[in-house]
């Protein structure tokens, strides 16, 4: 299992994740806070980890709210809040008078009435989040929230539970409630959901992802190469044209190179010819390992291409065996 | 004048009422509702004068809630309490009939400013 890694802060990640947090202490404080209180909200620190990671370093007793985000992205991501913070603050919202708060927080249980006014706290941070990431990035982004009420780790938290299966950005804080112990509070949101949001492409400390540079005119088989190769160690550049691949091949850290051609036909067209031999002539490409092929590639037909002097051509196919070929070439 | 709070959330129903009390509606009559279903029953049996809806409820959505009501009372004020603040929800609301929105959290003003065109 990876273990956490802190994500490299720009300004942009700065920014982005103060105000976040700034309307989220605005919005508690609006909601739940007295004029003699006030609930604050730590800076977050933003790691990157597998869901695994996480629920593996989560011991306190906490509350989980999970958040569909539709329209521009589909995808989850997933609040949590120590038992005692969900308390306090449904208690709060419903005004609970302090001696009953206390009495409650001696044997804290998580009941019907807590259940509601923890969900309609939850519900309004959703929407102040919804509103939050919306403007802060203009894009059409839509939040709602679905709060299951279950206490974990009391109530097993399973990994089929997490809908993306890639890792997550963790956006860790205290929660400081007047006259109480701070607790954290967490959020965990798809990296690619958190690099969509920002428009960037996160850094993380001491790791330099290697750049797999790929081209298929099949958009989902592109698709699902991304999913499977988008990780901490590596980084898929998707291209929708060859002749990208030759603008794009020179940049630093391409690691490899993975290209799908259309379907040739032997004997090869004049056209065909041109391209191969254009990929031939290509100096970085022949220098970088490459993974070249097309449907219905045969023993017999790869030889005539690498005759035209093209490296990396190979009767593998893009959609089962590339994969794994960039996985097998990272690790050494 | 009697006003129908539609939440299925009892804390919010509280905070809805506390919000009237604050805007200075004390004498208002209210009756709670914690699903379309309850809400439509009640304004069947008469004299609710204006509904404040949530949006997302379970079985029935305030939106679903507000196209049954359109159909048969055009004239009944529904104002909308939710925390859905994008244009495009905001205006399957209004389209759906509802004649004001409240965005969630809120001061009791915004509860002034919506009902007051609809009470005289």
């Amino acid at each position: 299992m990876e273990k956490p890694v802190r994500i490299i802060s720009t300004e942009k990640i700065r920014s982005f994740n103060d105000k976040v947090r700034n309307g989220l202490e605005h919005a508690l404080n609006f909601m739940l806070a007295t004029e003699d209180s006030k609930i604050e909200i730590s800076q977050f620190e933003p790691f990157l980890m597998p869901v695994e990671a996480y629920l593996k370093a989560y011991k306190k007793k906490s509350i989980m709210i999970k958040i569909y985000c539709g329209r521009a992205y589909v995808g989850e991501l997933y609040w949590f809040f120590e038992l005692n913070s969900a308390i306090i603050l449904g208690s709060l919202l419903r005004m609970l008078p302090i001696s009953a708060l206390e009495e409650k927080l001696r044997d804290p249980v998580f009941d019907a009435t807590d259940q509601d006014a923890f969900g309609e706290v939850g519900n309004q941070l959703c929407g102040i989040l919804d509103r939050a990431f919306r403007t802060l990035t203009k894009k059409d982004i839509h939040l709602k929230m679905d709060f299951n009420k279950a206490v974990y780790p009391d109530e097993a938290l399973e990994l089929k539970t997490f809908k993306n299966h890639e890792e997550y950005v963790v956006l860790l804080c205290d929660i400081k409630i007047p006259k109480q112990p701070t607790q954290k509070l967490t959020l965990l949101l798809p990296r690619s959901l958190y690099e969509v949001m920002l428009n960037i492409e996160i850094s993380l400390e001491g790791i330099d992802p290697k750049l797999v540079l790929i081209h298929s005119q099949n958009e989902e088989r592109m698709e699902q190469i991304q999913t499977s190769l988008n990780n901490r160690y590596t980084k898929v550049i998707a291209v929708s044209a060859v002749d990208e691949i030759i603008t794009k091949i020179d940049q630093p850290r391409i690691a490899a190179v993975g290209i799908e051609l259309p379907k040739l036909n032997f004997p090869l067209s004049v056209q065909d010819s041109i391209l191969l031999k254009r990929l031939a002539a290509n100096r970085a490409l022949s220098k970088l390992p490459s993974f070249i092929t097309w449907e219905g590639a045969s023993i017999v037909n790869i030889e005539e291409v690498k005759k035209l002097g093209l490296a990396g051509v190979t009767e593998g196919s893009f959609s089962e065996d590339f994969a794994r070929w960039v996985l097998a070439f990272t690790k050494n | 004048m009697n006003i129908l709070v539609v939440d299925d959330s009892s804390t919010m129903r509280m905070i809805v009422i506390k919000s009237l009390r604050q805007a200075g509606y004390e004498s208002a009559t209210v009756i709670e509702a914690s699903g379309a279903k309850e809400a439509l029953q009640k304004i069947a049996a008469g004299g609710v004068d204006i509904v404040l809806s949530d949006v997302n409820m379970p079985e029935i959505s305030g939106i679903e809630l507000v196209k049954v009501i359109r159909a048969k009372m055009p004239k009944l004020p529904i104002i909308m309490i939710t925390t859905e603040s994008s244009p495009e929800m905001k205006q399957e609301m209004l389209s759906a009939g509802a004649n004001g929105i409240i965005t969630k959290p809120f001061p009791p003003e915004e509860m002034t400013k919506a009902l007051g065109p609809f009470i005289k």
